[in-house]
C-alpha cells in the first residue's frame, strides 16, 4: 500500500484488472489466485482491486433484499459451501491455517508490547494469534488482527466503536478485553485474555456433571450475557466452543469469549458473504437464532443470543442440537433457513427418548443418570424452559438473560417456572400463516380457528343483545382489529382499532386492546399510561386493566434492585386489585378467555366460565374450537353436543359436530364415524339453510368419503350463497375434475380465469395444492379410468408426477 | 452471477395482484432499495439535497401498487424494470414540480443526505433491548455510500451503463437496444465502468 504507483504502472493495473472483469462479463468464474500469479509484481495491488470489483458487486446484489423472500444464492449447486469440512461447525480454533499470503504480519514479529507466538484461529477477516505481553508484566494473550485488504477507513472505525463498548465489560465469566491498538502498518487489533479452557460441553461431558451441576454453569453463562447485553453489546456468535470453561484453583469458571469481535471483525452477513473467499461459512448454523438466519441483518437483538443460549441448554441437557447439523447442512441455504425458520425442535426429553438404547446409556452415563431417570429430570420443566428460550418468535422467548437464568434457578429451586406448555394454537396459527400464501385452502381453517371464536362470537352477542347496526359494525371492527393482533399484525390491529376508540358500544374494549397492542409493540411505559386511564372503567375493563399491569411490572426488569422491588410491589397491588373487581360469572370468564394470550390460558378461563355455569353458551362455543385448535376432538364433540342440548334450534352446535366428528374420524381411522358427521351436517344445514360455510364443511367430509357427486352438489351451492368467493369456484373446479366431468370443469376453468376471480398463476398453485392434499389423504383427485386432458388440468399433472416422483 | 429468486417474485407479484397485503409488503421491503437507488443516481448529486430519496421511492411502490392490476410478469427482471419505469415518471415530475416552483437550487448549499451513519447507541438498557446494533448496518451503509460517491464521480456515460446494468439489472442487449449500441460494445463498456468504480471507490 505504501509503495508509489506510477501512470504507467496504473494503466497496467487496470488493464489487469480489466481483463479479469471481461471474463466475468463473459461469464467465467476466473479464480483470483491464478489470475494474479500472472502479475506477480503487482499482485496484491490487483488482488485489491479485484476485491474492490466484487464487493461492489456485492454491494449491488444487496441492493434487492432478496433475502426477504428467501432465495437461493449464487451457489448453483445449491449446496452449502461449508460442507467440505466434515460437516462441522467451522471453529476459529480448529483452522489453524494461515491465509493466502497476503503481506500477513507473521510469526515472531512484535506488534506494539506483544510479540506473536503462534495462530490459534482464523475467522474469514480476522486471525486470532496466542502472544506473549512483555511489559508491564509476562504474560500470555489473545491477539485478534484484522487481515489485510479488510482494513477500509470504515472498518476501522467500526472496530474502534466495538472496541470502546466491549472496555465496559467487566464480569468474571466474561474474557477481559486488556488493550486494542493498531501496528504500523495501520491495521487495527484486539489483546484479549487468553483463556485455557476447553468448551462447555466437552468440560461437562468429561466431569461427569449431573444435570443440576450443568445448569448451574450454565446459568453463570446466562449471567455473563446479561451484563453485556445491559452494555448494548450482542454476542452473536454463541457456541460451546466460545464458551470455555477452565480452572482457576478450586474453582470451575465458564468464560464466555469473542464477546462481539465477532461482529466487528465481520462483514455484514449478506448472502455473499455466507460463502466468502475461501468457501467458509460464516456463522454457526446450528446456534443461530431464525431472525440471523433471514440474514436481513437489521434486526438483530439481545434476544438472538437468547435463543443461542436455549440451543446451548439444549445440547448440554441432550448431548444432541436441536437440529441434527447433517439436516441443516446438507440442503441449500434456503433449506437451511427454513428448517431454523420453520421446523419445530423436538423436547429434550422426547429426544432422549428418541435415541437408541445404546446412545442414550451413553448420554445419561455422562450425567451420572440412567436413561429413563434423565428422561423423567429433563420431563416439563427443562422441556418449556429450553423450548421456550429457542421460541421462533423472540417476543416469545425469554425476554432477557437473566429471566432464563432466573427460571433455571427456579426449577433448581423447586419453584414453579414461568415458562409453560407451548401453546398450540401458537403454533397452529404459524403453521397456517406460513400455507396461507402457498395455499389458499388453508384460508378457510385460519378462518374457522381465529375467526369465528372472536368474530362470530362477538358478532352473535351484539346482535341476540338487540343492539343496532352500530353496534354490529364497531363490534364488527374491534373484533377484526382483535383477529389482526392474533395474526401478529400488531400495527394494523392499531389502525383498525383507531376508528372505535370513542365508540360508545365497543369504545373501553378497544382502549383496553390498544394498550395490549401498544405493549406488543415493545412501548411499556405508554402501555402503562393507557392502562393506568382505563382503571375507572366498568369493573369488567378495569379488573383486565388491573391483571395487565400487574403483568407489565412483574415481567419488566429493571435492573437496579430498589426499582426491581418498587415494581414488584406495584404488580402485586394490581394483582390484588383486580382479584377484586373479578366478578365470579361465566360472562366475566369468558371475556377474559377471549382476552388470553395462548390457547391454554384461554383453555384456562373457559372452563371456569363453564364450570360455574355449565350452560353458558358462548363459552362451550368458544371451548369447543379451542379443543379444534388443540386437536381435541373428543373434548369438541362433548362441547358441542351440550351446546345441541342447551339450543336445538341452533345450527352452531350440530355443526361444530359434524366438524368433531369428522376430524375424529380422519384422526383414530374410524371411517363410519363419518357418517354421523354428515348427520349433524345435514341437520345445521337444514336449521340455517342460507349458510355457506356449513355447506363447505359437508363438502370436506364427503370429500373423505370419496363422494365426489355430493361434494360437487355442495361447492355448487357455496357458489350460488356467495358467487363472489373465489375459494368456492375452486372447489366446484375440484370436485368436476374429481366426478369426471372434464368438460364442466374446462367450462369453470375458463370462468374462474376470464372473470378475473382468480389469476392464472394462484389457479395453478392452489389446484397444485390440492393435487397433493388429495394424494395425501390416499384419495385420487380424477377416477382413474380417465384422465383429464388440456391447459385446464397441466398443473394438477405436474403436481402428481412431482409427488410420485418425490413418493 | 443472477440471483435466481425471480420466479419467487413472480409468485408474489401474483398474489400482490389478487390483492394479498402480506405479498405486497414483502414486494416493497425486497426491492425498496433499489428502487432507492434508481432514483437517487437519476437525481445526481445536488438534486438529492432537494428531493427526499426515501419520498420518491415510496411514491414509486404507491404508483406501483396502484397499477399493479396492469401489470403482467412475462420475462426475468420485468418487475425492476417496470419499476424503474415508473421511477423515472416519478422522478420528471417531481423535477416538474421543483422548477415550477422556481427556486434554483443550485444556489443552495446542502451536505448530502445520506441518513446518520455514527452510532453512539450503546446504553446500557435491561430488558428487551432495540438493539440493531450499529456496527454491521453502520458499516453496509457507509460502503453503499461510499459506492454512491464513487459511482457520482464517474463519467457520465459510465454512469448510464452502471444505473442500467447493475440498478436496473438490465441485459446487455437491452441496454444495447437503449443506447443504440451492439451488445459486444456494451459490454466492453460496462466492463470499464467497472473497473473506473472499482478504481474510484478505493480512493473515496
Amino acid at each position: 500500500m505504501a509503495e508509489q504507483i506510477d501512470d504507467n504502472q496504473e494503466r497496467f493495473i487496470k488493464d489487469a484488472v480489466q481483463q479479469f472483469v471481461d471474463a466475468q462479463i463473459e461469464g467465467q468464474q476466473p479464480d483470483i489466485d491464478e489470475f494474479v500469479k500472472e502479475y506477480p509484481e503487482f499482485e496484491h495491488q490487483i488482488r485489491q482491486m479485484i476485491k474492490n470489483v466484487l464487493k461492489i458487486d456485492e454491494l449491488f446484489a444487496s441492493l434487492t433484499h432478496a433475502e426477504e423472500i428467501g432465495s437461493e444464492t449464487a451457489d448453483e449447486s445449491g449446496n452449502l459451501v461449508g460442507e467440505k469440512d466434515d460437516n462441522r461447525p467451522i471453529d476459529e480454533e480448529s483452522v489453524p491455517t494461515a491465509s493466502s499470503g497476503l503481506g500477513m504480519v507473521s510469526i515472531g514479529e512484535q506488534i506494539g508490547r506483544y510479540k506473536l507466538l503462534r495462530i490459534l484461529g482464523e475467522g474469514g477477516f480476522g486471525i486470532v494469534y496466542l502472544a506473549e505481553q512483555q511489559r508491564p508484566m509476562k504474560r500470555q494473550v489473545a491477539l485478534k488482527i484484522i487481515k489485510p485488504g479488510m482494513d477500509s477507513a470504515q472498518v476501522i472505525r467500526r472496530f474502534e466503536a466495538e472496541r470502546q463498548a466491549l472496555a465496559l465489560l467487566d464480569h468474571p465469566n466474561v474474557a477481559h478485553v486488556y488493550d486494542a491498538g493498531a501496528t504500523d502498518a495501520g491495521r487495527p487489533y484486539f489483546v484479549m485474555e487468553y483463556v485455557k479452557g476447553i468448551p462447555i460441553t466437552e468440560h461437562c461431558d468429561r466431569q461427569k456433571l449431573t444435570i443440576e451441576e450443568r445448569l448451574k454453569l450454565f446459568v453463570k453463562v446466562c449471567e455473563a450475557i446479561q451484563h453485556a447485553h445491559q452494555k448494548g453489546i450482542i454476542h452473536r456468535d454463541i457456541k460451546p466452543s466460545n464458551i470455555q470453561v477452565c480452572i482457576q484453583g478450586e474453582k470451575v469458571v465458564p468464560k464466555v469469549i469473542d464477546f462481539g469481535i465477532a461482529k466487528a471483525l465481520t462483514q455484514p452477513l449478506t448472502e455473499r458473504t455466507l460463502v466468502t473467499e475461501q468457501g467458509q461459512m460464516l456463522g454457526t448454523p446450528e446456534y443461530l437464532s431464525p431472525e440471523q438466519a433471514e440474514m436481513t441483518n437489521q434486526d438483530i437483538d439481545t434476544r438472538s443470543d437468547i435463543y443461542s443460549l436455549g440451543v446451548l441448554l439444549y445440547e448440554l441437557l441432550t448431548g444432541t442440537l436441536p437440529f441434527e447439523p447433517q439436516t441443516l447442512r446438507k440442503g441449500s441455504l434456503e433449506q437451511m433457513r427454513e428448517v431454523i425458520r420453520e421446523a419445530e425442535p423436538k423436547t429434550p426429553s422426547t429426544r432422549v427418548s428418541s435415541l437408541d438404547a445404546e446412545a442414550s446409556t451413553k448420554l445419561a452415563k455422562c450425567r451420572q443418570s440412567d436413561a429413563d431417570a434423565l428422561q423423567r429430570k429433563l420431563r416439563g420443566d427443562l422441556d418449556w424452559i429450553t423450548l421456550k428460550a429457542m421460541e421462533k418468535d423472540r417476543m416469545r422467548r425469554y425476554q432477557t438473560a437473566h429471566a432464563l437464568a432466573e427460571d433455571v434457578e427456579r426449577h433448581l429451586r423447586h419453584e414453579p417456572v414461568l415458562a409453560g406448555p407451548l401453546s398450540k394454537i401458537y403454533r397452529l396459527k404459524k403453521f397456517l400463516r406460513k400455507h396461507r400464501t402457498q395455499a389458499i385452502a388453508a384460508a378457510t381453517m385460519v378462518i374457522l380457528i381465529a375467526g369465528i371464536v372472536v368474530v362470530s362470537v362477538m358478532y352473535i352477542q351484539a346482535v341476540n343483545r338487540g343492539k343496532e347496526a352500530e353496534s354490529i359494525k364497531h363490534t364488527d371492527i374491534l373484533s377484526k382489529a382483535m383477529e389482526l393482533r392474533s395474526n401478529g399484525q400488531f400495527q394494523e390491529a392499531l389502525t383498525k382499532v383507531k376508528a372505535v376508540l370513542n365508540s360508545e358500544h365497543v369504545g373501553p374494549k378497544a382502549r383496553l386492546l390498544r394498550a395490549r397492542l401498544i405493549l406488543e409493540l415493545q412501548s411499556p411505559a405508554e402501555a402503562v399510561k393507557e392502562l393506568e386511564k382505563l382503571l375507572n372503567e366498568r369493573d369488567e375493563i378495569a379488573c383486565q386493566a388491573h391483571f395487565l399491569l400487574a403483568r407489565i411490572y412483574l415481567e419488566s426488569h429493571p435492573g437496579d434492585p430498589e426499582t426491581t422491588e418498587e415494581y414488584q410491589q406495584k404488580a402485586k397491588e394490581h394483582q390484588q386489585r383486580g382479584e377484586k373487581l373479578f366478578s365470579e360469572s361465566a360472562e366475566a370468564y369468558f371475556n377474559r378467555s377471549m382476552m388470553a394470550d395462548t390457547v391454554n390460558e384461554a383453555l384456562e378461563w373457559l372452563n371456569k366460565a363453564v364450570d360455574l355455569d355449565p350452560g353458558h353458551y358462548d363459552s362451550r362455543e368458544a371451548r369447543a374450537l379451542t379443543y379444534h385448535a388443540l386437536r381435541k376432538y373428543n373434548e369438541m364433540e362433548i362441547d358441542a353436543s351440550v351446546m345441541i342440548g342447551n339450543e336445538s334450534s341452533n345450527s352452531k352446535g350440530y355443526g361444530l359436530r359434524a366438524i368433531a366428528r369428522r376430524e375424529k374420524a380422519v384422526a383414530q381411522g374410524e371411517k363410519e364415524l363419518l357418517a354421523d358427521a354428515i348427520k349433524d351436517h345435514n341437520k345445521a344445514i337444514k336449521l340455517s339453510p342460507a349458510e355457506p360455510e356449513l355447506y363447505d364443511q359437508r363438502r370436506k367430509t364427503h370429500m373423505k368419503m370419496g363422494n365426489y357427486e355430493k361434494v360437487l352438489s355442495d361447492a355448487k351451492e357455496c357458489v350460488r350463497l356467495q358467487p363472489d368467493e373465489k375459494i368456492y369456484h375452486f372447489h366446484s373446479f375440484c370436485a368436476l375434475v374429481a366426478s369426471g366431468r372434464y368438460d364442466e370443469a374446462k367450462i369453470k376453468y375458463d370462468t374462474i380465469i376470464e372473470s378475473g376471480l382468480m389469476t392464472k398463476y394462484n389457479f395453478d398453485m392452489s389446484a397444485a395444492k390440492h393435487v397433493s392434499d388429495t394424494l395425501d389423504a390416499g384419495l385420487s383427485w380424477h377416477p382413474p379410468e380417465t384422465r383429464p386432458v388440456g391447459a385446464a388440468f397441466l398443473a394438477m399433472h405436474e403436481s402428481d408426477e412431482i409427488y410420485h416422483q418425490l413418493a | 452471477m443472477r440471483y435466481s429468486f425471480d420466479p419467487k417474485t413472480q409468485q408474489l407479484v401474483a398474489l400482490a395482484k389478487d390483492g394479498d397485503q402480506l405479498a405486497l409488503d414483502q414486494l416493497c421491503r425486497v426491492y425498496a432499495e433499489r428502487v432507492r437507488w434508481m432514483v437517487r443516481l437519476r437525481m445526481g448529486k445536488e438534486l438529492r439535497s432537494k428531493l427526499e430519496s426515501m419520498d420518491l421511492a415510496q411514491e414509486v411502490f404507491i404508483h406501483a401498487l396502484e397499477g399493479m392490476r396492469d401489470f403482467t410478469y412475462e420475462n426475468e427482471g420485468d418487475f425492476i424494470r417496470w419499476l424503474s419505469k415508473i421511477a423515472e415518471n416519478a422522478f420528471r415530475d417531481n423535477l416538474d414540480k421543483l422548477h415550477a416552483e422556481k427556486r434554483d437550487i443550485r444556489k443552495e448549499l446542502r451536505l448530502g443526505g445520506y441518513g446518520p451513519t455514527t452510532g453512539g447507541r450503546f446504553f446500557g438498557t435491561p430488558g428487551p433491548i432495540d438493539a440493531t446494533t450499529p456496527s454491521a448496518i453502520m458499516s453496509k451503509r457507509e460502503d453503499l455510500a461510499r459506492l454512491e460517491e464513487a459511482i457520482d464521480k464517474l463519467r457520465p456515460e459510465y454512469r448510464e451503463v452502471i444505473l442500467l446494468a447493475k440498478i436496473e439489472e438490465l441485459s446487455y442487449s437491452q441496454i444495447g437496444d437503449r443506447l443504440g449500441k451492439s451488445a459486444g460494445a456494451v459490454k466492453m463498456l460496462v466492463s470499464r465502468a467497472i473497473v473506473a468504480l472499482a478504481s474510484t471507490f478505493e480512493s473515496v
